[in-house]
């Protein structure tokens, strides 16, 4: 078991009582004709971050919904200090839909429609505004000291197919967090990503069986004194804090951005493949996995060898304390992908 | 006038503007990709298409057929890939098998995010150098394929702008252009009238296929074609079915024959008005369009679609003057004078013409003065039915 490091960060209270380890203003799109207007309006502004999808309209009910309960997940995030939701008018996801479901969580949040306020131009004038009005009334959070326990981690599922001696780092980091107190979401890849316990035209249920499948069991060795619950993609997580698997696509990006719209204040990840890649939301600690990350030395905290040594899992906590603290190489970067899972092809 | 000024390329296709383009071919280059483009001038996407290991090989296809087709647009002078891996980075044959000027960067071979910036910054550089040697030169105005698009619709749509646009359709049919009329889910209900119109009896048997498809996949789906369209704010607008909706839409394409019906994100290989099958989501049916070699496109919109194009310059023509006054940042042109007696559907056609030849030549459109660039990749849409034809 590895010592966890001390935590020595503070974080910002939010006025519903949640602890947020950023002090981030989003601006969320309603739908892709939106995007631009959000661009416009976060862009000169430090404290504010522009989410980028392509979704919100013409998509058939199912996806149309998943959509709006991820974008209503990362406009909630406790590292948010304030939302704006920028819609166009007549979209499926309506933006005025969006910012009253992201309001009634008790988020503070501001709405403008670019229909309404006469174009792009105008919605970027009134967004800014907006964004200002968000900054004053959440700069007023105070600062509070935080500890493991006030933590959620969100961890990818790249590191449930490692060979023996790189998975056991990831366990040791997972146990060490877990006897701390924090909530840790493991993203659990499902090949069969339309599953995700949603049919079309359903939320994603927290009421679904796992299949039986590699991951699953390679989990339930990992741990076999832990039990754990099963949350639905992008949350909501269960009440009880803990263990919680989170079935997930496939695909990275798509597993970041349901362990930050369920609201995970870190995420950890474990490059096996493809890039590093960040969240708008959570900071992301990337652990490069030799032998395909050691070209990503620079853009990860953490190198894990394929012969790890015993204090790699110290090295983890430690990366993972400091991103409470510091930015993240991803944030250097300004890397802030997202995608957000679909079931049905767009209409 | 029979000539304009388009840029040659090498593809033997002509543009009406001069963009380097940075694509990121999986959804985790996109941030690579903008860092890259980020205060050069150059246009760049991003998207959220990853490949998953259990990816239908016609979703691999369309996606790449699409990639394929963006970058190889006319609109572009060169094109930057950035891929993950090498194994991501294979579009670069068929690009420049195509004639296109294409460079890639493959981040895991620059040795990690930093250095393929540095490394992407650079092959950018030669490849605007390249695109700065291009100059425009006099084309046949036959040589232009317009995209036709109607989005955030309301109940004047059918009235004016989508006529008005019809007549200028005809104009560019009768010059020797090619027009594309997409948007399948939103010609649902007007195919009758489509097929009449097809030249062959082929074209008008596809047509009823492609449409036919469209509702069946809804179906398949579980879904009501009309719980996603017509969309609230065409409702709040007037449109009450998605028939009526798609009388008006047709109307885009004008009266001369359908010359031949294409897949999403295809190059029509005829002229005169085609049909392209492409979803009603405005941003993937732009991103077919321009795919399939669009060089211009005009979009009239009801309720105040902001949406452009990252290479193609896009006409706003508002069907209202509530419409075109109130969102004067965005609109183009206000086909709502014909109501108002101040023009007809001829005049405004025409005007809308002549603003297409404009626009063609170098004049800049409101969406491109707001830097509007939004892009989408489109999945495969027909999975639902191959498996329940092969049960």
């Amino acid at each position: 078991m590895s010592d966890l490091p001390r935590l020595e960060a503070v974080a910002r209270r939010r006025p519903q009582g949640s602890l947020g380890i950023r002090h981030r203003l989003l601006v969320v799109p309603s739908v892709v004709c939106a995007a631009q207007a959000a661009h416009g309006i976060a862009e000169g502004a430090p404290d504010a971050q522009a989410i980028e999808h392509q979704h919100g309209c013409s998509q058939l009910g199912g996806d149309a919904r998943l959509t709006e309960h991820v974008l209503t997940g990362l406009g909630t995030h406790p590292n948010v200090a304030g939302t704006l939701v920028v819609g166009l008018g007549c979209e499926t996801v309506q933006g005025m839909v969006l910012y009253r479901a992201i309001a009634a969580r008790g988020q503070r949040a501001e709405f403008v429609g670019i229909q309404q306020a006469g174009g792009t131009q105008a919605a970027v004038r009134a967004g800014r505004d907006a964004l200002e009005r968000l900054r004053q009334a959440s700069a007023a959070d105070p600062e509070v000291p935080v500890s493991w326990a006030d933590l959620t981690v969100g961890i990818e599922g790249g590191w449930l197919s490692l060979p023996p001696a790189q998975s056991r780092v990831f366990a040791e980091v997972l146990e060490a967090l877990l006897g701390a107190g924090a909530v840790v979401i493991q993203a659990v890849p499902r090949p069969s990503a339309p599953g995700l316990g949603a049919g079309p035209g359903e939320v994603p249920s927290a009421s679904v069986d796992l299949p039986a499948g590699d991951a699953e069991r390679l989990v339930a060795r990992s741990f076999p004194a832990r039990s754990w619950e099963v949350a639905p993609y992008a949350g909501p997580l269960p009440p009880a804090r803990g263990f919680v698997l989170m079935p997930s696509p496939e695909a990275r990006v798509a597993q970041k951005t349901g362990l930050a719209a369920a609201g995970a204040h870190l995420i950890l990840s474990p490059l096996t493949g493809g890039l590093p890649a960040g969240s708008p939301v959570a900071p992301v600690v990337h652990v490069g996995i030799a032998p395909y990350a050691r070209a990503f030395a620079d853009d990860v905290e953490v190198v894990l060898g394929e012969d790890p040594p015993p204090g790699a899992a110290g090295a983890i906590l430690r990366a993972l304390a400091s991103a409470c603290r510091e930015e993240t190489v991803a944030e250097v970067l300004g890397m802030t992908e997202m995608a957000i899972h679909r079931i049905a092809p767009t209409m | 006038m029979d000539e304009i000024l388009l840029y040659r390329r090498p593809m033997g296709t002509w543009g009406t503007r001069n963009h380097v383009l940075v694509l990121p071919l999986v959804a985790s280059a996109s941030g690579v990709a903008r860092a890259i483009a980020r205060g050069t001038g150059a246009a760049w996407v991003e998207h959220d298409y990853e490949p998953a290991p259990d990816e239908l090989p016609e979703n691999r296809e369309r996606v790449a057929r699409t990639l394929t087709g963006f970058a190889t647009n006319p609109n572009v002078a060169a094109v930057l890939l950035v891929a993950d891996t090498p194994d991501h980075g294979v579009l670069m044959d068929p690009i420049r098998a195509a004639g296109q000027r294409v460079d890639l960067v493959v981040v895991a071979e620059a040795g990690g995010v930093r250095r393929a910036i540095a490394q992407g910054r650079e092959r950018l550089e030669a490849l605007c150098a390249f695109a700065s040697r291009c100059v425009r030169e006099k084309a046949p105005v036959g040589e232009l394929i317009l995209g036709t698009e109607c989005g955030g619709s309301d109940a004047l749509s059918g009235i004016t702008a989508n006529p008005a646009l019809g007549v200028a359709s005809d104009l560019l049919v009768d010059a020797g252009g090619t027009v594309i009329l997409a948007e399948t889910t939103e010609l649902i209900g007007a195919e009758h009238l489509l097929a009449r119109r097809a030249a062959t009896p082929e074209v008008a048997r596809d047509i009823y296929r492609i449409i036919h498809r469209y509702e069946a996949v809804v179906l398949a789906h579980g879904e009501d074609i009309r719980g996603a369209n017509p969309a609230p704010g065409n409702i709040e607008g007037g449109l009450t079915t998605i028939e009526e909706k798609s009388l008006g839409a047709a109307k885009k394409g004008g009266t001369r024959p359908i010359r031949q019906v294409v897949e999403y994100a295809v190059r029509p290989t005829a002229r005169g008005l085609v049909i392209m099958d492409t979803p009603g989501n405005d941003i993937e049916q732009m991103v077919g369009m321009a795919a399939g070699g669009a060089q211009v496109a005009v979009f009239t919109t009801g309720r105040g679609t902001p949406t452009g194009s990252p290479i193609l310059p896009v006409i706003k023509v508002a069907t209202n003057s509530a419409t075109a006054q109130r969102m004067q940042d965005n609109i183009d042109l206000d086909a709502g004078r014909i109501l108002e007696g101040e023009e007809t559907l001829e005049s405004m056609g025409q005007k809308i013409y002549e603003t297409i030849l404009a626009v063609a030549q170098g004049a800049l459109t409101k969406a491109e003065l707001l830097g509007h660039r939004e892009f989408a990749v489109s999945r495969y849409p027909f999975a639902v039915l191959d498996r329940a034809s092969a049960r």
